[in-house]
């Protein structure tokens, strides 16, 4: 036994000085996995970077470098179409954010709360905006409201992104409930609290964190969107995508290059609000 | 047993889920008012049912149960004289100890400052004062439960439910918590209805 003991000592501190073979997946150790993550990188945001590095440049065309301005962005703030475009684009978004996160949540908890006859099926058809190949929803709202006789304008727009936002909000808030300890709310209830300040003392506060995070995508989702706002808008109401493709089709200047990046920005300041909420979310209910 | 006042009286309760699933069968029994009455049994026995109907959050297929001379048919949760310990604790997440404590007597309309000094003194009860500001998720198991027994106690109710108290606790805890419970109970003199199956 002594001996054993002896020996056993120095084995394991040889072992820790000799390096293991990196495995299959070892990103740290193979050059040419590198080399491949890379050549992602590029193509994956070369375009955008170029995008971006162009909205600068000094010149009429995206072709050269001439050197470094701020004269587009100028340009685009003037550009008083742009500028409408872009207030109707936020008025959109908030509009559509405010109702599809009310409708989302309230979904989301229907959903993760009650049984009820052909669930699964219901469960279905509301993922279906979700799946769903968006010029199909655009053809079939736009003939919606064709048949239904609506001017198509700020309202149709607003509805479509509705249609298409709420199952978003309700998919993230039913998958934060499915952490929730239904006895919080029997607890509630059991030291006098009514139904109401049940929902609105311990539920809502548990949802929070997926409706923002629903909010936030439902957002994103409004004002970037191009295939079904096209088809729902009428004359005198374009968005801000659609308004930036009609300037490409005319010619690709800077001017359209900086508006982009103003999108770009907005954009991706949102969805990073919304990745850190979520994050924060899950941390906390890890740790309680 | 110090009086032979009878606090909850069950009279014939069964509970059925379903056509196949007894969960109590024609149970008939009083429990007499201060005392420590333990549900005892293996697991699935339907205890907790039987607890959970007393607290209004299943209804008796048959039978009535009367809670300190009243008939608890159609009575809510939130409208009956008891309060429960859950076996899972229960603790709001998102509320401080303190706020946890005084959730029951916000809720009920309790005047701030007689919410104040009742929480302070149901703290004290369970040794939790100087933990008063912390969230649930800085606690250990044991103190969240003390936070779900003074959460319960601070209500005054006629009767307080304990679901398996001691379950989620490793053996040495549930042993002081064990005798902690029968101390509390001759303090607050408080009828104590737990289940167990130790």
């Amino acid at each position: 036994m002594a001996a054993d003991i002896a020996i056993a000592g120095p084995v394991p501190a040889r072992r820790v000085a000799r390096k293991p073979r990196p495995t299959p997946l070892e990103y740290g150790r193979k050059r040419w996995l590198q080399g491949v993550v890379a050549l992602n990188f590029i193509f994956l945001y070369f375009p955008i970077v170029s995008l971006i590095a162009f909205s600068f440049n000094d010149s009429k065309r995206n072709v050269t470098w001439q050197g470094f301005t701020l004269k587009y962005y100028d340009q685009a703030f003037h550009n008083s179409g742009l500028q409408e475009a872009f207030l109707r684009s936020i008025g959109i978004a908030l509009t559509s954010t405010v109702l599809s996160t009310v409708i989302g949540a309230l979904l989301g908890l229907a959903i993760y709360r009650y049984r009820f006859p052909l669930k699964g099926a219901f469960e279905g058809l509301i993922y279906l905006p979700i799946v769903i190949p968006e010029i199909c929803m655009a053809m079939a709202m736009r003939s919606y409201f064709g048949a239904m006789n609506i001017p198509l304008g700020f309202l149709t727009i607003a509805i479509s992104h509705i249609a298409f936002s709420f199952p978003f909000v309700a998919v993230v808030v039913r998958s934060r409930m499915s952490g929730f300890d239904e006895s919080l709310e029997e607890a509630s209830r059991d030291l006098g609290a009514n139904p109401w300040q049940t929902f609105f003392n311990v539920t809502l506060p548990y949802m929070t964190p997926g409706i923002i995070a629903g909010a936030l995508l439902a957002f994103t989702l409004s004002l970037d969107d191009y295939v079904i706002t096209a088809f729902t808008s009428g004359p005198g109401s374009t968005t801000f995508p659609v308004k930036i493709y009609s300037m490409v089709r005319q010619s690709v200047t800077p001017e359209v290059n900086a508006a982009s990046t103003i999108l770009i920005v907005l954009t991706l300041t949102v969805t990073v609000i919304a990745m850190w909420v979520q994050s924060r979310s899950g941390n906390k209910s890890i740790a309680s | 047993m110090k009086s032979s006042n009878t606090i909850i009286s069950i009279r014939n309760i069964s509970k059925r889920f379903g056509a196949s699933v007894v969960a109590v069968d024609n149970a008939h029994f009083d429990i007499a008012e201060g005392e420590f009455f333990a549900l005892l049994g293996p697991s699935g026995c339907g205890k907790t049912t039987l607890l959970r109907m007393l607290a209004g959050f299943e209804n008796p297929t048959e039978g009535e149960i009367v809670i300190d001379g009243q008939v608890m048919e159609g009575v809510d949760p939130d409208k009956r004289p008891v309060n429960m310990v859950f076996q899972s604790y229960a603790v709001f997440p998102h509320m401080s100890v303190e706020r946890n404590v005084g959730y029951g007597l916000r809720v009920t309309g309790v005047p701030a400052d007689e919410t104040k000094r009742r929480v302070q003194e149901a703290l004290e009860l369970v040794k939790m004062e100087r933990f008063a500001g912390r969230m649930p998720s800085q606690l250990s198991g044991g103190q969240r439960q003390r936070v779900a027994l003074a959460r319960a106690l601070v209500k005054r109710p006629k009767v307080l439910l304990l679901d398996e108290p001691l379950s989620a606790l490793d053996a040495k805890l549930r042993e002081a918590m064990q005798l902690e419970l029968v101390r509390l109970q001759q303090s607050v003199g408080i009828t104590f209805v737990i289940v167990t199956h130790d």
